[in-house]
């Protein structure tokens, strides 16, 4: 049986979705790994789209990149 | 004394001295004032392009310190398999910066064709070290070089995992003929969130097979100490070192800083401290 894949299949669905809990791993252990995540993702939008970030100002544009993902 | 050759590029091995991470707003301040430090050690990942300015930045220091590569999205404990196109990257580099050092993490990175350029924990089992010790090998094989493999930081332990962080360490640096480059700040970070002991974990890593030493500061969230690398190094982590040094005797040592980077000045300091640690450890010339 191939655990070590079927582990990190449901810890990167659950990395992905908020809503997704990982069988083996508790919620409040996930958050860490989830707010790495979403710093990464918001720093790629940072730099790919500088000119919309500074027309729109950085607490709108971190909306915006929270509710594309 | 560290051998130049015919460039006068420092070759050779890194000195037992302690170094520091290059990061882009140092570039300049690093070229102008040349800080007495042992070594750099440059992200790999962010050198991967043909120029620009962090290529001709690094090769510029290149010529006057010793270079370490730590590479941070191998992920070579992915299940899915190695990424070959980043490998082919790590070797391009390889070529180009000529490092004396090159070192991966003991995780796992991508699933399912997603990267999340994030160092994931492994379950500690004998799979997780198959596939660590195999992938860790192929990527030696490829590159012509052996790697050294870094403990992270833990927030989680697996339930399932049947051996200690340090007989997963040893078993993996037996099989695949890695060396470590352990990271005291992580060992003090993980023993903390999990309440385990890093005095008993530094007393049983192999202590042949240890290369180097990173040293950063971390952030408290709460209940859970978060690796942050975003402040100076705590007291009980310099404690810790000052232990894992005497074990391991004098190797080349890194001050890692990645968030709320302070001036470069700052940076040496600590690494002036790591060197005065090594020195009275050692008896060695700081």
């Amino acid at each position: 049986m191939d655990s070590l894949r079927e582990m990190q299949r449901a810890f990167a669905a659950a990395l992905r979705d908020p809503a997704v809990s990982c069988a083996v791993l508790p919620p409040a252990n996930l958050a860490v790994y989830r707010n790495n995540g979403h710093i990464t993702f918001r720093e790629a939008l940072e730099q790919t789209f500088p000119v919309v970030r500074r027309r729109v100002g950085d607490d709108y544009f971190r909306q915006l990149g929270a509710h594309y993902r | 004394m560290t051998r130049l050759d015919t460039r006068g590029v420092p070759q050779g091995p890194i000195p037992a001295r302690a170094g520091i991470g290059l990061r882009s707003v140092h570039h300049e301040a690093l070229l102008t004032d040349r800080p007495a430090v042992g070594f750099l050690e440059a992200h790999t990942e962010n050198y991967f392009h043909e120029g620009g300015g962090a290529v001709s930045a690094l090769l510029r220091a290149r010529a006057n310190y010793p270079l370490s590569l730590h590479g941070v999205g191998l992920g070579l404990g992915s299940a899915d398999g190695v990424d070959r196109e980043h490998l082919r990257r790590v070797k391009n580099a390889i070529a180009r910066f000529e490092p004396a050092l090159v070192s991966e993490h003991a995780c796992w990175g991508h699933a399912g064709g997603e990267h999340f350029n994030d160092l994931l924990p492994l379950p500690y089992t004998e799979e997780a070290v198959d596939v660590l010790a195999r992938q860790v090998g192929e990527a030696q094989d490829f590159l012509g070089m052996q790697l050294l493999i870094e403990n992270v930081s833990a927030y989680v332990a697996f339930e399932y995992s049947r051996l200690s962080e340090w007989e997963f360490l040893s078993a993996v640096a037996a099989r695949s003929g890695c060396a470590l480059l352990l990271d005291i700040n992580n060992i003090y970070v993980s023993s903390q969130n999990l309440g385990l002991d890093p005095v008993k974990f530094i007393d049983s890593v192999p202590a042949t097979s240890v290369r180097e030493i990173h040293l950063a500061g971390h952030a408290r969230n709460g209940t859970v100490l978060v690796d942050d690398h975003g402040s100076q190094v705590c007291e009980a982590v310099w404690d810790l070192y000052r232990h894992a040094i005497a074990r391991f005797g004098a190797l080349p040592t890194l001050i890692e800083w990645d968030n709320n980077i302070p001036a470069l000045e700052t940076l040496v300091a600590e690494a002036r401290r790591a060197e005065r640690i090594l020195g009275e450890v050692h008896g060695l010339a700081a």
